[in-house]
């Protein structure tokens, strides 16, 4: 591992300074809020170690996005936030995340409880092979609510949140599988905010999208942001320029550099970001 | 010619090879069908009755009458050694089997006749066919019909006389039958219950207690209340097999004069004077009275309806038990159990299962479900009907179960095919909302499976009904007294043995007295089984299809 352009301590630089330049106001109460801290967190496959020593804060009601090399552990640590980490057989956490304050990898937490806080969107779209307004009511009855007033509004609200409503409205009962790709991916991110999560965690939301969908999804996130803490890892740089405010660069499990994005992408502090920026590697 | 070499390379021999693979399965399978719809079918046709006239070279002549079942050639030297003497220049010979009937007076079916004997063929109008709940058809001319022992004049109209009586008889054998299997039976088998009821009251007391006099009245005036319908039904009875025995027909048939009571001719037609409207409304006569009754003379006459009942009764009870155990252990073995080598032993254990020759799940249908299970069920509930078994012995709940049994494997293996089917995406969209594990399972994963579930039920079904070797050791039987679903509680009878067309075909075809005459039944049971077979198969498609329109689009991706 060649840990000469690495800083020393991530830890120090990860904490973010007291915002200064926020891209649009935040309701006032959670202004300065840290609504996610991640603290010294290593995670294994196996005997390989996929995160090493990460420490960051993710502020609340901003968008958040991790970018870096294939295999660096964006998604790994983004599949830490709702513990889908807990699907890999030989998964091994050392280190916590807070939510709120409360441990996420406490053996008391339930997990399915956390899930519905922070809601996940992949890579590739995949709706439900079930009716358009089944997909987006699907977390609610889980949850055990079938009253149909509350789910009919509930569907309209998230349709709507995600941008979604005016293309489906009139066919809710078709199978969410008849939409495009972009369409798909939007209901997908309405399923999410459904259950009216804190989080939204998004894993390459657009690598499987045209670029008019992309658009769309994007748009979408800079409407998202004033409700909800959203985290994007994304390949696409510009997208992660366009759309977030902090940026994490990670890198062989660690997180390289974490700060606002517009100084990380104009005036990177090390040398490893501006590389990877300016398409040196990666 | 073609030059050889690119011909190969092209793939155009391995295409063909291919297609003509396909062609010779069809063919096999059309085959098939077409043989048993032709020899079973056929049967039913009300084919025509001829007269012949028959003499050996030199010998009297004969007159038979009968209708064609065959014809074929033969070797003239072995009818030679068989004692047929004719001349030297024949080598081949015609001979043709005719299906006389009247085997009550000449104590055979069917005649063999050398095609160079016969003088004369004719086929007579007034020739009429009887067919008789004994000794088989019947061929021979009407004479008259005796009334209460007195002949009657003869009418001007015979034939609408005799289908007038015949119509009454008729009448009369339905309420008869009614009366036997459906009112008769019930009271016998509520007697019977009364019975263990009353041993059962007796076998609970200690020593010197006596039974509570209640108890016994009530018992007791349950019973003279059935025994009072017991003996209405049997005065009716009475009554009705004397009304049934009031004519009788005499016919004439080589030249003998017989009588036979119209009571035991089921039908009577002339097949001879029939137009092909008529013949056809006669032969789907037939082919709705063959699926429809049940099995007369030793199974060699009559319908097959028992048998087909118990057959798709068995099937759905089988597919009610094999496909929540399958997709239990399906699940379990694919969504939580640990993947190691005990998974992996057991899946190997599971799909060999599937290649275990029926007959072993027979034994062992007998030996722990019969035996063991059903013993144990006996001494427990059922202590008052012993030493006379009631699930300790085959029956259609054992049968079902050892045919779940043996059905399990493919079942688990198709469900697990379809479970892995389902992309990972979907389970942690699904577990990312919120949902645990039993509820991702429950909700999105076993229906998105269940084409592939129902796949396996229709690999199921399609073994479960083509079976028999397990069902002859586990309740299958060649004929049973009743069906296992009657109007008396508990209404389905699982401790009953039932009939089975697979056995049935068997037991027709080389366990029955009258081989040659009961063959065309064999080829229509057959015919049945396999449309049965297709019928629950269908079904099952159908449903599958549907399931797999929803979620067409998945399998794209």
């Amino acid at each position: 591992m060649s840990e000469a352009h690495l800083p020393e301590d991530p830890s120090g630089d990860t904490e973010l300074p007291e915002e200064t330049a926020a891209p649009s106001p935040a309701p006032e109460s959670s202004r300065n809020e840290h609504l996610i801290r991640v603290r010294d967190l290593n995670l294994w496959y196996g005997n390989q170690q996929a995160l090493e020593h990460v420490d960051l804060s993710i502020r609340r009601h901003r968008v958040t996005s991790f970018i870096g090399p294939s295999g660096c552990g964006k998604t790994t640590l983004l599949r830490c936030f709702n513990r889908l980490s807990d699907l890999v057989p030989e998964c091994r956490v050392v280190g916590d995340i807070e939510l709120e304050g409360e441990s996420v990898f406490a053996p008391e937490v339930d997990v399915s409880q956390l899930r519905r806080q922070v809601g996940m969107v992949f890579q590739k779209p995949n709706p439900f092979p079930k009716s358009i307004y089944e997909n987006v009511a699907y977390g609610l009855r889980v949850q055990g609510i079938n009253k149909r007033r509350t789910l009919d509004d509930t569907v309209e609200w998230a349709l709507r949140a995600a941008a979604l409503w005016d293309e489906v409205k009139d066919r809710l009962e078709d199978s969410g599988l008849t939409l495009s790709g972009g369409q798909q991916q939007r209901l997908v991110i309405a399923r999410a905010i459904a259950v009216q999560p804190k989080v939204i965690l998004l894993d390459e939301p657009c690598s499987a999208l045209d670029p008019i969908s992309t658009l769309k999804v994007e748009e979408l996130i800079q409407q998202l942001r004033e409700q909800y803490t959203i985290i994007v890892v994304t390949h696409n740089m510009q997208q992660a320029a366009r759309v977030s405010d902090y940026t994490a660069f990670m890198y062989m499990g660690r997180v390289v550099e974490y700060g606002d994005t517009d100084q990380v992408f104009t005036n990177p502090r090390e040398k490893a970001t501006e590389d990877y920026i300016t398409g040196r590697y990666g | 010619m073609k030059p050889l070499k690119p011909w190969i390379a092209s793939g155009a021999p391995w295409i063909w090879l291919q297609a003509a693979a396909v062609a010779l399965s069809l063919v096999l399978v059309f085959g098939v069908i077409f043989l048993l719809a032709t020899r079973g079918l056929a049967h039913f046709w009300p084919a025509p009755v001829e007269e012949w006239v028959v003499a050996e070279d030199g010998g009297e002549q004969r007159v038979l009458v009968g209708q064609l079942h065959r014809s074929e050639r033969v070797d003239a030297e072995r009818l030679r050694e068989a004692g047929v003497t004719f001349p030297e220049s024949e080598r081949r010979v015609l001979r043709h089997l005719l299906k006389t009937g009247n085997r009550d007076l000449t104590g055979q079916d069917f005649t063999w006749v050398l095609d160079r004997e016969i003088r004369s063929r004719a086929r007579p109008d007034n020739l009429l066919v009887l067919d008789r709940t004994r000794w088989g058809d019947f061929y021979g001319r009407l004479a008259g019909i005796r009334e209460d022992g007195i002949l009657l004049p003869p009418a001007d109209n015979p034939w609408g006389e005799l289908d007038q009586r015949l119509e009454r008889v008729q009448g009369l054998r339905a309420r008869i039958d009614e009366l036997e299997r459906g009112e008769v039976g019930s009271v016998n088998y509520r007697l019977e219950r009364l019975r263990l009821e009353e041993l059962s009251l007796r076998q609970g007391l200690a020593p010197g207690e006596a039974v509570s006099r209640d108890a016994l009245a009530k018992i007791e005036a349950e019973r003279s209340e059935l025994q009072a319908a017991f003996d209405g039904f049997s005065a009716e009875l009475g009554t009705l097999y004397a009304e049934i025995g009031r004519d009788r027909l005499l016919m004439t048939a080589g030249g003998t004069e017989v009588e036979i009571p119209l009571g035991e001719v089921v039908d009577a037609w002339r097949p001879n004077t029939m137009t092909w409207r008529e013949g056809l409304v006669h032969y789907f006569g037939r082919i709705w009275a063959f699926v429809s009754e049940p099995p007369r003379e030793a199974n060699t006459a009559g319908g097959i309806f028992p048998a087909i009942f118990g057959t798709v009764l068995m099937v759905l009870l089988m597919s009610v038990f094999v496909t929540p155990l399958g997709v239990l252990a399906a699940v379990y073995l694919h969504e939580y159990a640990t993947q190691g080598w005990l998974t992996r032993l057991v899946r190997i254990s599971v799909h060999n299962l599937a290649g275990v020759p029926s007959i072993v799940y027979g034994v062992f249908g007998l030996g722990f479900f019969v035996y063991v299970v059903g013993g144990g069920i006996d001494r427990l509930f059922f202590d008052e009907a012993l030493p006379s078994p009631t699930f300790g012995s085959g029956g259609l709940f054992w049968a079902s179960l050892t045919l779940a049994l043996l059905t399990m494997p493919v079942v688990i293996v198709s469900t697990e095919e379809g479970l892995s089917r389902i992309p990972r995406a979907l389970r942690e969209g699904s577990l990312a909302l919120g949902a645990t594990r039993w509820e991702t399972l429950w909700r999105t994963i076993l229906p998105m499976a269940s084409p592939g579930i129902l796949t396996g039920v229709i690999l199921a079904v399609a073994r479960a009904a083509g079976e028999v070797a397990p069902l002859m050791l586990v309740g299958v039987v060649k004929m049973a007294p009743a069906l296992p679903l009657d109007g008396d509680f508990p209404f389905l009878h699982l401790d009953r043995k039932f009939m089975h067309l697979g056995f049935h075909i068997y037991d027709v075809g080389f366990q029955s007295p009258n081989v040659e005459a009961a063959r065309p039944l064999v080829y229509a049971t057959a015919l049945l089984l396999v449309l049965i077979t297709l019928l629950l198969n269908l079904a099952a498609i159908g449903m599958r299809n549907r399931l797999r329109e929803r979620y067409r689009s998945l399998e794209a991706q």
